[in-house]
Order: C-alpha cells, then sequence, then structure tokens
C-alpha cells in the first residue's frame, strides 16, 4: 500500500504522546493516517517488547463495525510490510465493545448476573413496548389528556391516543432513558430529583419517564441483560469506583485513538476521560461538520470542539484529495454561507470552518480533474413522484454511459430511499440497497417466524410450503436458491403429499427412496428433497430444547452472517422470557411473537461480527441507494442529493418552526414532547447548574439543533460525490415545500 | 502391582504416622493410598476400623474393592454423609442445645432443591417490595445465592451474622449494591429461624450443628477416639474448611491418619472448597511427602504444562518440546468450528483406531446448541457421544420434564398449564418408534384441553384411540396406538387416586408402564426417571415432615416445587451419571465437570477456545468465595484488579487439571464468532497463538525478555480537572460539582 503522507499527515505522524485533537475535513485520508499513526505506535509498543506479545496494546475505538473493520485491514496491511504479526499490540473496536470489553468478568462489583445478556435494539426494543403498555394501563390516559392539543376535535383526540400515543411514548422514552443514562441517572435518582420540578406540564412526563424506565430497568434486570447505554452506563460505574482496575487498563491501553469522535457521547467521552487520565495520550479524530447523529443519539460534537481547543496539538487535515475541485467549492461554499451569511444568526455554527484545501500539484493522492459541468443544481419543483422517476432515469443513464463509474442516490429517509428502489427496480440495472438494516432483521425474524410455524404444526402442508418457499424460493442468494420452475416442481410434489409422516417418517427408508425416484427429478432436485427434509427433521427433533437454544440451532443452519445469526440470538433470548412467563405459549404463538418483536427491530452498530462492511468499489456501474446518514464515511464518483427543500434542509427562519421535522404534531402549543421531556431531564439532573426548566425552551432548542444538524447532513450529501453531483428537490409529501433556501443560495451562485 | 520406591516408603510407614501427601494429579498418591489402607489392615491390629474420606464417590474409586483378610471394609465416605449419620445418631445428644422447636423429633436433612423452595418462598414478597434491587440477577439466581451464601459461610466457619460485615467490608465495586447483603443476610436469617422452628437442617445447619454442638461433645469424641481409626482423607483440596477442621479435631483421637492433596487443585471453590485451608493440615503431620513423576501425561503433554505455568521458561530447560502436545485451529463462524471439531475426531477414531472412550470433548459451557451440533455431526460419522452436564435446572433435562409433565396430567398443580407439544414430546420421551409427526397426529386427536378455576390450570380429557376418525387411526401404526392406549389407561386409572403425590406417580408409571415392551427403559431415560424421582420423593419427605412436626403457620406445597422448577431451579448433583458412560461412546462435558470425574484421556478436544468463560471464573454476586473465607485479609478490598487476578490463576489451575488428566494431546479449536454471532476472544486464543508461534513454526523458540513499554505520565490538571487522583466515584464528584466534563465549560 503505497502512502506517501502530507505535511499536515506527517506531523500526526510525528505524534509520541499527550493529548492530540485533529479536525479532519472530508476526504482528508483520515483513516490512512490514523491507521498508519497506530502502525507506528503499535511498533514501537511491540519493538519495545523484543516481539514478545506485550501486556499493552494501543487501543484504537471507533463508532462503528465498519469503521473498525476498516482500520484493522489497514493496521494489519501497514504492519505487515514492516514485518510485524497482525493482531498483536493492539485492538480496534467500537466504543460499545470496549465498553463491554471493560465489563466483561467484573460483572460482580456491579451486582450483575456472570449470565447476562448484551440486547440490541431488536430485544430492547421488546422489553421498552412491555414496559410502555404496563404504564399505559397503568396511566390510563391521564397524560395524553396532557399533553394533547385541545383544539383538535375530541375524534380526531381518541384517533391519536389508539393509533399514536404508544409507539411516540415508546419512541420519545427510549431516546430520554439513554439520555438518562448518559447522565448516569437511574430511576431511583430520577424519582428523588422529581421534586425539583414544579411544572405542572413536565412533572407529569417525568413521572412516565420514571415509570417506564423503572419497569424497563426491572425487566432487564431480571433477565439478566444491559442494553448498550447499560454497557458505557455500567463501564463508567466500574471505573469509577474501582481504581485498581482502572490503573490496571490505563496501563494496558498507554495510547487510546478515537475516530469519528465528533459522534461520542458525554459518557463515552468520560470513559475516555478516565482511561486516557494517566497518560493523557488520547488522540480524537473527527469532523465536526460530520456531525449528523445527534437526534438519534446523545452524541455531541461541542465536545470534540472543546477538546480540540484544549488539546495540547491541535493539527487539522484541511486538505482533500478524495473530490474534483468543482465538489469542494460546493462544500467550501456552504460552510461560508452558513458561517457568514444564514439568516438566522443563532445557526452559523451550525457548520464550521476550515475550508477544505485541495492538495497541492504533485500530490500521489490528488483531486481528480475539475469538471464544472458535474455539478448539477437542478431547478425543477418535482413532487416526490416525479423526482424519484426523474432521478432514477438519470442515474440509469449516467451508469449506462460511464460503467465504470460507481454512482449513489441519497435520500433523507429509509422510506423514500425505498420507493426509489422500487422504481428502479423496472429497469434492467442492478441496485444495491443499503437501507436501514430493518429489511435483513425482518428477514432473519420471518425466516424464523415461518420455521416456528411449521414445528407448531409440522403436518401442515400450508406451513411446510411456506416454509420451502422461504427457503428456495425467496431468499435470493445463496446455497438453498431454486429457480422458479424447479421450485414449482418440488412445490408440486409437497402439495400431493397427503400425509406428511410418510414423506418425513416413512416406515422403510427404502420406500422413500423409491417415491424419489419414481418422481423422475434429476439428481439436483432429488438431492435438494432429502436435504429440505433433513433440516426440518432436525429441527423437529430438536422441539425439546429451550426455545432460545431451538432458535440458535436453527440459525446455525440457515444463517451465514453475523447478523443474522446475532438477529436470532437476539430472538431466542426474548422468546426465552416470553416463556418463562407464559409458559403455555405454544410454538405458533411464538412465531408470532417473533413477528412482532421484528416489526419494530432496527439493527444497531456495536457487538456484532464481520460481515457489515459495504464498499462501493465493489458496485461499479450499479447504482447504489442509500440515505444521507448511512452515506457517511463512502464516497462515489456520482451522487444525486434529494429531497434538498426546506422541510428536509430547514433554514431556521421562523416561518418554519410551525412547520418543522418533529413528532408527535398533536401535542398543544406546538411543542416537541421528547425534547420538553429531554429539557426537563436535564434540569432535574443537575448536568448544567442553574438550568430550570421554561416550558417551549426544549422544543425551540431542539429545532434550532435539528436545522443545524441538517446543514451538516446536506455537507456530508456533497462531500460523497468525487467527480460529479446531481442536486434535486421535490415538493414535499403534501405538495407544500419549495426548494431549500440554503441549496437555491447555492444554485443561484453557481456558475459552470 | 508393582510400585515405586516412593510409594512402598509411603505404603510400608509407620501404622501410626501422620502422612502429609502431596503431588500433582496423576502421580500415583491414590493407588499407593490404597494400597497402604491395605497393609494397614492386614498387617495391624485386629480391630482398628479405615475411615476414609473423599469429596464425592468418584474420588474414591480406588478404595471401593478394598476389604482385609478378615473381610473388613474400611468406611468409604464424603465428610457431608458422614457428619448426617453422625447428627442422625446423635441427635438426642444435642438436641436440646442446638435451639431446635421440636426437640423431641428427630431433623428433617434438607435437599438443596427443597431449601431453594423454602427460600424462594420467604424472599418472593420481599423482591416484590424491592429486595435486591441493587442485582441484576434473575430471580432463581437470587435464592440460589443466598442460600450458598450461607452454605459458604458455614464451610468456611464463619458465623452467618458477619456476612454482610464481611462482604460490604471487602467490597470494591459499586456502592449502589451495598445493602443487598444486608438483605441477604436479613433474608438467610429469617430461612434460619424457619429451619430452627421446623425442625428442619439444611447444609449450613448441618455443618454448623456438627461442628459447634457434637465435635465438641464428651461423648461424642470418646465414642470416636474409641475406634481408633486409621483415618485417610483424599483429595483433601477438594473439601470445605470444615472439613479440615473436623480432621485437626479428630486427630489426636486416630491411631494413623493420611492426608492427601492434589497440588493445584481445588476445582470446587464454588461450593467453598479450600484449597489453602487444607494446606494448614500440613502442620499437624509430622511425616511429609511428595510424589512428582506422572503415570498419566506424555512428557510433552508435561513441557506443554511447564510452559503454561511458567511462559518465560527457556526451550533448553524443557526435557522435550511441547510441539506434538497440542494443535490449534481457529476459524470464523462457530458451525465451521464445530465441523472441524467432528471431522477430527472422526478422523482420531476411524483413521487413527483411537478408541471412542478415550477422547473427551471439553468446553467450559456446553450449551444445547453445542452439544446438539456435535452430538449430530458424529452421529452422521457413526459416533456415539456421552453428555455429562451436572447441575442443571430441572426442567432442561428432557426425561425429567417429560415426567413433570405426565404428572401434571395427572393432577393438575394448580396454575400450570401444560401445552399440547408437552405432551407429545413426553409421549416422544417414553414411547418408542414414536415420531415427533405421529406424535403430534395422536396427541392432537386424543387430548383435548380444558381450563378451570381462575388460575387458568389446563387439564386435559383423553379419549380413547379408537375414537378416532379411521383416516386418523390408519396412519398410527399399531404397535404405537396400543402403546398409546396403555399410557390413557394407566392416566386415568391414576386420575382416580387423588391422593396419590408426584412422586408416587413417576415411580407407579416407571413400575406400571416403562417396564413393558415398547416403552423406553434406555439408559438416559432411567438416568433422568431416577433424577426426577429422587427429587421428587426428597421433597415429599419434607412436606410429610412438615405436615408432622412443623408449624401449622408455614406450610409447603407441590405448587412451590413445580413454581421453582419452572422458574429454572437446579437439581441436585449426580455423580452416578458418569458410570453410565457406554464404552464406544466420546464423552462431552464441561471443564469443571471433568476436572472432578477423576478420570484421564488420550485426546482432549478442547472448543470454543475463544469463549471468555475459559478465563472468567465466576465469584457469584452474593458469594464470593475467596472474600467467605478465613483467609481473606479483612481490609482487603475485592475489586476488578483482584477478580482479574483470581481470574488469571484460576485459568492456569484448570489447564494444568486438564492436562495432568491429558495422556497425548490437546487438539483446540475456536471460532472468531460465537454461536450467537457476536465476537469473542479469551486469553485462552492469546495463549494458544503464542504457543503456536513458539513451537509450531521454524522461528526462535525462546520465550521474548521481559521488556516494559513505558509511556511518559502526563497529568494536566488544565486538561483532566479532578482525574489526576485517583477517581473519586461518581457520587462524590457530583455532590462536588466536579463530574469531569463540567470544568471545561460547555458552549
Amino acid at each position: 500500500m503505497a502512502f506517501t503522507p502530507r505535511k499536515e499527515q506527517l506531523e500526526i505522524l510525528s505524534y509520541t504522546g499527550g493529548l492530540m485533537g485533529i479536525s479532519a475535513v472530508p476526504g482528508s485520508g483520515k483513516t490512512f493516517t490514523l491507521s498508519a499513526l497506530a502502525a507506528d505506535l503499535i511498533e514501537k509498543l511491540v519493538r519495545a517488547s523484543e516481539n514478545q506479545e506485550p501486556d499493552q496494546e494501543i487501543l484504537i475505538v471507533t463508532f462503528s463495525n465498519a469503521a473498525a473493520l476498516n482500520f484493522s485491514a489497514r493496521i494489519a496491511s501497514f504492519l505487515a510490510e514492516r514485518g510485524l504479526l497482525p493482531g498483536i499490540g493492539y485492538k480496534v473496536c467500537t466504543l460499545h465493545s470496549m465498553a463491554l470489553d471493560i465489563i466483561r468478568g467484573h460483572t460482580q462489583q456491579l451486582g450483575i448476573e456472570d449470565d447476562f445478556t448484551v440486547l440490541d435494539e431488536v430485544g430492547s426494543n421488546a422489553l421498552l413496548q412491555r414496559a410502555v403498555d404496563l404504564w399505559l394501563d397503568a396511566d390510563m390516559r391521564d397524560t395524553f389528556d396532557l399533553v394533547i392539543d385541545p383544539n383538535l376535535r375530541p375524534e380526531k383526540q381518541d384517533e391519536h391516543y389508539r393509533e399514536k400515543w404508544q409507539q411516540d411514548v415508546t419512541d420519545i422514552v427510549r431516546n430520554v432513558i439513554s439520555q438518562a443514562k448518559d447522565y448516569h441517572i437511574t430511576p431511583e435518582e430520577l424519582r428523588t430529583n422529581l421534586d425539583k420540578m414544579e411544572d405542572r406540564f413536565a412533572r407529569p412526563l417525568l413521572e412516565m419517564v420514571c415509570d417506564i424506565y423503572g419497569f424497563y430497568q426491572t425487566q432487564l434486570r431480571n433477565y439478566p441483560a444491559m442494553d448498550f447505554a447499560d454497557l458505557m452506563f455500567n463501564a463508567y460505574r466500574l471505573l469509577a469506583s474501582d481504581s485498581a482496575y482502572l490503573a490496571y487498563l490505563q496501563n494496558r491501553w498507554p495510547y487510546i485513538l478515537e475516530d469519528e469522535a465528533q459522534d461520542s457521547s458525554l459518557i463515552q467521552e468520560e470513559v475516555l476521560r478516565l482511561l486516557t487520565a494517566r497518560s493523557g495520550n488520547w488522540v480524537r479524530v473527527g469532523d465536526p461538520n460530520q456531525a449528523i447523529n445527534e437526534t438519534f443519539t446523545t452524541a455531541n460534537p461541542k465536545y470534540l470542539r472543546n477538546f480540540i481547543a484544549k488539546a495540547q496539538l491541535n493539527v487539522p487535515m484541511e486538505t482533500a484529495g478524495r473530490s474534483q475541485r468543482s465538489v469542494l467549492a460546493q462544500a467550501n461554499r456552504l460552510v461560508n454561507y452558513v458561517v457568514n451569511a444564514h439568516p438566522n444568526p443563532a445557526c452559523r455554527d451550525g457548520l464550521t470552518k476550515p475550508f477544505i484545501r485541495l492538495t497541492p500539484p504533485g500530490d500521489k493522492q490528488g483531486n481528480p480533474p475539475d469538471d464544472p459541468s458535474r455539478i448539477v443544481y437542478d431547478p425543477q419543483l418535482y413532487s416526490t413522484r416525479d423526482e424519484i422517476d426523474a432521478i432514477s432515469r438519470l442515474a440509469v443513464k449516467h451508469a449506462q454511459e460511464r460503467p465504470s463509474e460507481t454512482i449513489a442516490i441519497l435520500t433523507p429517509s429509509n422510506e423514500y430511499g425505498k420507493e426509489f428502489v422500487n422504481r428502479l427496480e423496472d429497469f434492467p440495472i442492478e441496485v444495491v440497497e443499503v437501507l436501514k438494516s430493518t429489511k435483513k432483521a425482518r428477514a432473519s425474524a420471518d425466516v424464523i417466524a415461518v420455521v416456528l410455524d411449521w414445528l407448531s404444526l409440522p403436518l401442515n402442508r400450508k406451513h411446510c410450503l411456506a416454509l420451502f418457499r422461504m427457503l428456495y424460493g425467496e431468499r435470493e442468494k445463496g446455497e438453498f436458491h431454486l429457480t422458479a420452475e424447479d421450485q414449482a416442481k418440488i412445490e408440486a410434489v409437497f402439495e400431493a403429499l397427503e400425509h406428511p409422516e410418510e414423506f418425513f417418517y416413512p416406515v422403510s427408508e427404502d420406500s422413500l427412496q423409491q417415491l424419489i425416484e419414481s418422481l423422475g427429478f434429476e439428481e439436483f432436485l432429488q438431492q435438494t428433497i432429502f436435504r429440505f427434509r433433513y433440516f426440518l427433521k432436525r429441527w423437529l427433533d430438536a422441539r425439546f430444547l429451550p426455545i432460545d437454544q431451538l432458535i440458535l440451532l436453527i440459525g446455525q443452519d440457515l444463517f451465514h452472517t453475523s447478523e443474522d445469526l446475532c438477529c436470532a440470538g437476539q430472538i431466542g433470548i426474548l422468546l426465552s422470557q416470553i416463556v418463562r412467563m407464559n409458559p403455555e405459549l405454544g410454538l405458533g404463538s411464538m412465531a408470532a411473537e417473533v413477528r412482532k418483536i421484528a416489526s419494530n427491530a432496527n439493527l444497531y452498530a456495536g457487538l456484532r461480527g464481520s460481515d457489515s462492511q459495504f464498499d462501493p468499489n465493489d458496485y461499479p456501474g450499479k447504482i447504489v441507494v442509500t440515505t444521507y446518514h448511512k452515506a457517511k464515511g463512502l464516497e462515489w464518483d456520482q451522487v444525486f442529493l434529494t429531497s434538498c427543500n426546506n422541510y428536509d434542509f430547514p433554514d431556521g427562519s421562523e416561518a418554519q418552526y410551525v412547520n418543522r421535522r418533529y413528532k408527535p404534531r398533536y401535542v398543544r402549543d406546538n411543542l416537541d414532547l421528547q425534547a420538553e421531556i429531554l429539557q426537563a431531564l436535564k434540569a432535574v439532573s443537575g448536568v448544567e447548574p442553574g438550568l430550570r426548566y421554561r416550558r417551549g425552551d426544549g422544543s425551540r432548542e431542539a429545532w434550532l439543533d435539528g436545522v443545524k444538524e441538517r446543514l451538516r447532513l446536506l455537507y456530508v450529501g456533497i462531500t460523497r460525490a468525487k467527480k460529479g453531483l446531481y442536486v434535486s428537490f421535490n415538493s414535499g409529501r403534501y405538495g407544500k415545500t419549495t426548494e431549500a433556501n440554503v441549496v437555491m443560495k447555492l444554485r443561484a451562485t453557481w456558475r459552470n | 502391582m508393582i510400585f515405586t520406591k516412593d510409594q512402598t516408603t509411603l505404603i510400608e510407614s509407620s501404622p501410626t504416622a501422620r502422612i502429609w501427601l502431596s503431588g500433582k494429579a496423576g502421580c500415583g498418591k491414590s493407588t499407593a493410598a490404597a494400597e497402604r489402607v491395605r497393609f494397614l489392615m492386614e498387617n495391624g491390629d485386629a480391630w482398628p476400623q479405615a475411615l476414609i474420606f473423599t469429596p464425592g464417590r468418584n474420588y474414591g474409586s480406588i478404595y471401593q474393592d478394598l476389604i482385609s483378610r478378615e473381610g473388613i471394609r474400611p468406611q468409604l465416605t464424603t465428610y457431608n454423609s458422614y457428619i448426617q449419620s453422625c447428627l442422625k445418631l446423635f441427635w438426642p445428644l444435642i438436641a436440646d442445645e442446638s435451639g431446635y422447636g421440636r426437640k423431641r423429633a428427630y431433623p428433617m436433612f434438607l435437599t438443596i432443591e427443597a431449601a431453594q423452595i423454602i427460600m424462594a418462598k420467604l424472599i418472593k414478597p420481599r423482591r416484590n417490595a424491592g429486595y435486591f434491587n441493587g442485582l441484576t440477577a434473575s430471580p432463581s439466581r437470587v435464592f440460589n445465592q443466598v442460600m450458598v451464601a450461607m452454605h459458604k459461610c458455614a464451610a468456611a466457619g464463619i458465623p452467618f451474622d458477619d456476612y454482610a460485615t464481611m462482604m460490604k467490608g471487602s467490597w470494591g465495586g459499586d456502592g449502589a449494591i451495598l445493602p443487598v447483603f444486608d438483605q441477604a443476610q436479613e433474608c438467610g436469617a429469617l430461612f434460619r429461624q424457619v429451619c430452627l422452628e421446623n425442625n428442619l437442617l439444611d447444609y449450613s445447619l448441618q455443618l454448623d450443628v456438627f461442628t459447634h454442638q457434637l465435635l465438641p461433645n464428651p461423648v461424642f469424641r470418646n465414642w470416636l477416639k474409641e475406634q481408633r481409626l486409621h483415618f485417610v482423607f483424599d483429595n483433601l483440596e477438594e473439601e470445605v474448611p470444615a472439613a479440615h477442621h473436623f480432621v485437626r479435631e479428630i486427630e489426636p483421637l486416630c491411631r494413623s491418619m493420611l492426608l492427601i492433596s492434589d497440588r493445584d487443585g481445588g476445582y470446587r471453590g464454588f461450593m467453598g472448597c479450600d484449597p489453602l485451608s487444607a494446606e494448614t493440615l500440613q502442620e499437624i503431620c509430622p511425616v511429609k511427602m511428595e510424589f512428582e513423576e506422572s503415570f498419566v501425561s506424555s512428557p510433552a503433554v508435561q513441557a506443554m504444562e511447564r510452559v503454561i505455568t511458567d511462559p518465560k521458561v527457556s526451550s533448553s530447560e524443557l526435557p522435550v518440546s511441547p510441539r506434538t502436545a497440542f494443535s490449534f485451529a481457529s476459524g470464523h463462524h462457530y458451525p465451521e468450528m464445530i465441523r472441524q471439531a467432528v471431522n477430527d475426531v472422526a478422523n482420531l477414531i476411524k483413521v487413527q483406531g483411537v478408541a471412542p472412550k478415550d477422547i473427551v470433548i471439553l468446553a467450559p459451557l456446553v450449551s444445547d446448541v453445542l452439544y446438539t451440533e456435535m452430538e449430530r455431526g458424529l452421529w452422521e460419522q457413526g459416533i456415539r457421544v456421552y453428555l455429562h452436564r451436572p447441575s442443571r435446572p430441572l426442567l432442561n433435562e428432557r426425561v425429567t420434564r417429560s415426567l413433570l409433565t405426565l404428572c401434571e396430567l395427572v393432577h393438575p398443580i394448580p396454575g400450570t398449564q401444560v401445552r399440547l407439544l408437552d405432551i407429545v414430546q413426553m409421549a416422544q420421551c417414553f414411547i418408542e418408534d414414536l415420531d415427533p409427526m405421529r406424535g403430534q397426529l395422536i396427541v392432537g386427536g386424543m387430548f383435548r384441553e380444558r381450563k378451570q378455576d381462575e388460575m387458568d390450570t389446563v387439564t386435559y380429557d383423553i379419549k380413547p384411540f379408537a375414537s378416532l376418525s379411521d383416516e386418523k387411526r390408519q396412519r398410527i401404526p399399531h404397535p404405537v396406538a396400543e402403546r398409546f392406549e396403555i399410557l390413557r389407561k394407566w392416566i386415568e386409572t391414576q386420575r382416580k387416586n387423588k391422593a396419590l403425590s408426584p412422586d408416587r406417580v413417576v415411580s407407579d408409571f416407571f413400575t406400571d408402564v416403562l417396564i413393558r415392551e415398547g416403552f423406553r427403559t434406555d439408559p438416559e431415560t432411567n438416568l433422568g426417571i431416577q433424577k426426577a424421582a429422587d427429587s421428587m420423593s426428597k421433597y415429599r419427605a419434607v412436606l410429610d415432615y412438615m405436615e408432622k412436626v412443623g408449624r401449622a403457620d408455614f406450610r409447603l406445597t407441590w405448587a412451590d416445587y413445580f413454581e421453582l422448577v419452572g422458574l429454572g431451579m437446579v437439581n441436585a448433583k449426580y455423580y452416578e451419571e458418569i458410570y453410565a458412560q457406554p464404552e464406544d461412546t466420546v464423552l462431552i462435558s464441561l471443564t469443571s465437570a471433568f476436572l472432578s470425574m477423576n478420570r484421564t484421556a488420550d485426546y482432549q478436544i478442547w472448543l470454543n477456545v475463544g469463549a471468555p468463560r475459559w478465563w472468567e471464573h465466576f465469584y457469584g454476586e452474593l458469594t464470593n468465595d475467596a472474600v467467605l473465607s478465613r483467609f481473606w485479609p479483612p481490609e482487603k478490598r475485592w475489586d476488578a484488579l483482584t477478580a482479574g487476578a483470581y481470574n488469571d490463576a484460576h485459568m492456569t489451575r484448570q489447564l494444568c487439571g486438564l492436562l495432568r488428566r491429558c495422556r497425548t494431546q490437546v487438539r483446540a479449536y475456536a471460532s472468531e464468532l460465537n454461536e450467537g454471532g457476536m465476537e469473542q476472544r479469551s486469553k485462552l486464543l492469546y495463549l494458544f497463538s503464542t504457543l503456536t508461534r513458539r513451537f509450531k513454526f521454524d522461528r526462535p523458540s525462546e520465550p521474548y525478555p521481559e521488556v516494559e513499554f513505558i509511556s511518559e505520565l502526563r497529568e494536566d490538571p488544565e486538561i483532566y480537572p479532578g482525574v489526576s487522583d485517583a477517581p473519586p466515584i461518581e457520587d462524590q464528584l457530583r455532590a462536588a460539582g466536579m463530574l469531569p466534563f463540567a470544568n471545561m465549560g460547555g458552549e
């Protein structure tokens, strides 16, 4: 791997210790540089111990599994070049894996049973929903009546209560609980602090959080399990209460390198701060302009900004070779506009300097040739449908004309992305969907549910056929796949089976052989039938096992990715808990539970293994559809930015406040319920001394934060493009919105 | 048998000698000890009895066939059985002073299961009131932990009243947990009060009463003295300090004494056993002997053990290279690891001609998935396996669960809800030639569910087979239909006898049904029945006793039993299982269980080497066996670092224990992802990586010198406010307004 460092990269590589903050613009080669720095430090460490496996490790923490993999691969490559063994002297992991590593083996100090489970979002969501249901039963609709907009008609109010309240409460409380854990507040402490809240609107809302949080934690305790937020919370508790262990870890990890630091939360920063308190060797790399996870998580780029401001070494990486000049110009113009001319001064820190600098002449990783004609701001106001159609056609045309280029369509939401995928399926081109993992989780859960359906009634031909179709028809790839024609042939056999037991458990195996041979199928199809039968019998014979083990066993036979296996593991754990509470539950009802659990599945990066890496370069000539959020860290030759309207990318003007992005929309006084509760939580938790809750402040603050985050999202979108950028907008779901003011400004002042 | 010089010296030592014998496992200590007993019985006085203690029946097999020329057999027992028999024999002597409410009645010895049920009954209302909220643990775990805490205190000779003080004093973890120790002590005291009021003796009370009341009693001591015992205690390190105290007390009363300890043993710490305490008994033995030479492990395996215990050992110091003592393979996915291991075992047996019984497959945890995958993989290769997983929840044992279903079918327990699926599984478990599909067909046709009472208890009406439609009947082979009819009629008959308790249902089922042709009586089924019958009959004995002797305000019921089984009540240990292993099978076992089996193997297959469980030793949230020891210094804190050091020592001890029981080779397998798709790594993985690098490649095979990698210390208070000192705990930080980030200013 040829890596010729630039000046600023050389400065980073000369690091030997201390606090170093690196603000890296997109495309500046931060992964490369950080990997090279890691390799330097690892080499020193390993050489210092004369190639013995050292007791110490350079710790590299990242935000996602994909990033961890990327780092591992690059570091291994650098080490191999230096004749060192990969895997020795360092650890690359996500922050969550690091937290688990800290806790693992030391759970006793936290009063946690050794057999604890880590619940991912599939699992914790199911628990939270149960906690919300319990609370709803007790609350009747008192809290709803408190928050509902009195101007709505009673029947509309009823409809919201019936159809939306439960899900909205679940979504809101999930985020509030995460924030509470970030503040290190337990439900019991929150209850004690409730007296500090006098506001008659906010107090019952905090009581609601308290109740649900309490139910939720009780369930986790009884499992016993932890969610992702607990991992970090407990890691902090352990380090803060056990100075000897902290000292041990401080010695074990003499250097910590942190990537994507703009996405770190308060508690994550506190844990890393404790770990580096002795050595002071902490390198944080990130781009505050790419902090786009605030809305969904407790992350906040202010932590990185503060760190950079106070660090002993501050090395900005401003030079980027990824994109051509005109693409970079759009990014810089956006920053310039926001910093100097944003109509709402409160939003002017949404993006920050430095500007992105072009690579110097002769740079080995220089910018692609400039081509202003490849920057297109489409002036057309499309309906959403028309935008999907127009952009799909353009993307297909582009792919056909430039088959060697990589192409992506970015959408603000998964749902909108899905609509693009559906439209693109009409064209003779391969579409690569990189949307929320929900589909994946649901697909694995569906397979499990169909197997359970059949196991509950193994004589039922309908279930057997459904299972066959699931395994051999719908799964697109892999060893199970059959053509439609072959599939139909075998299905006909199963449909004609009057007595399935004679097929699965014949009086003699010879009679079965004769039966199969009499069909006159070719060898491959015969083998398929035997294989299908083999698996089904395996699972049927395993019905005795506890449900979690049964599901894992099925998973071992069917799944080959860690995501799928994790999903199976989580479903198994949840079902086993449900069965503990409802021992009368049959396998059919369990299948229904699996579908219920999966309906809200949203897999989250964390502890899962290594199958989640996505490399755009693997898909030239194909069209990748993804969201602005998921596109972070990736790059394509041609990028289509869609839906650049005032709803998705607002400018923070007062006029937009009423129609801003938030939910639920049925709350009185235009209040953002989640923001209000978070504000109340902040006030009672004491994290900002002197802060008092004032109704409406939270909503306003969240609105401005949201506006700023959207500006950064646009920045991320623009900087994904290497050569071509196409920006379009639509009139929104209700046909009322217009081109985003900020995009209009960029368009109006761009001259090809 | 030919004995070594050391062994002969031991055997022929003075008939009144007090001997301390130690050495690694596999050095022939027990063989020589058994011969010494024979020697003493045949060459000593006419009437000195030999009393031999071992920690369990499996440890004592070598002594079982000892018999003197006069036909006298030594008394071979465990410490626990011995004190139970003594308490029974001498109860009238101590009843008055032991504080029991029903002094005239003999006490009832509680099984672990019955004790758990009583504990659960006492704790449940308190748990609902918020007790133990500081713990993240399942309810059954909490019941069990409080009970085990009492056991460990009694085993270590620590008054239970001191429990909370000891635990809190050593606590190095989160301060929010501290109240749970007081709560555990309160619940334990309550349990003890119930025992005293109802004449019940759980394990902890047995130890306490024996140690503090019977053992000092002059009558009892005189009785002991008159027996002029030749006393042998083998595997002393696997016993509790209370047993060691007993040894110390009876030493002056014995004619001779032989104390045997496995060096680096002590695998039963979770039961309160304490090798450190055992070591102290050296001082009462003027004669000390040590055996060194292994009769089990090959030189290469011994060399591997040496490298594990002393990683810095140079290759020139090793008599042979450990290169041939191990193989190591690592894959990405779990099923890949299983496939590799299956092929390896098949290769050993089919190509290399190794006998199945000479191979053991070991993992720190044998989950159902691991077992089932291995079992099926090997079955497809024509190889049978035998599983040994002691101390599992009753509910997870197939046969036991089926018997519980049967009991509930005969006499529904209020609140229990048997499913049709459970009935199919029960039928499959006991009826030969019944496949799951025909089972489903016939059960679906014959059994009709009926819900009754306010607790929705499920009962079933069972129709005769003849009432099924012609079409259905024709699909069921006649012999199977007949067996179902036998089962149905038997259930109907049993139902008429309302007074029949579940344990009787089980024993009747065995004698009325299972012994008939067409029903299963394989060893696995028999063992399962034995377990269930034993568990239930012991519980019924407690119920009967409570009915007659207990106080009216504390009653136990069968519903309590079934409820706790449903919550995952752990079965008592059954060492008998290991004797049931057929010759032509490969053993699959937990590492810890294998170490307690006192057996060896030519080849050990170590599975899931990446699992953290190889390193993690669990001390229990409420029952830390290191802290609940008389050797724990009062001022010492149990912190994460201490736990880490204990884990390191535990892993080394465990690996050495395994190697000392391995004749030829260890074959280790790892997968990067566990069965649930999560990444896993363990210290053992690193160990194999080092061993492979040192001994499997043509590279320098010397260890590297120890060089510390120093990183400069920088503690800049400007950057790190409040964290340059040892970090104060979170509450203090918060109270002082010194949360680390607060001082750095926000936006």
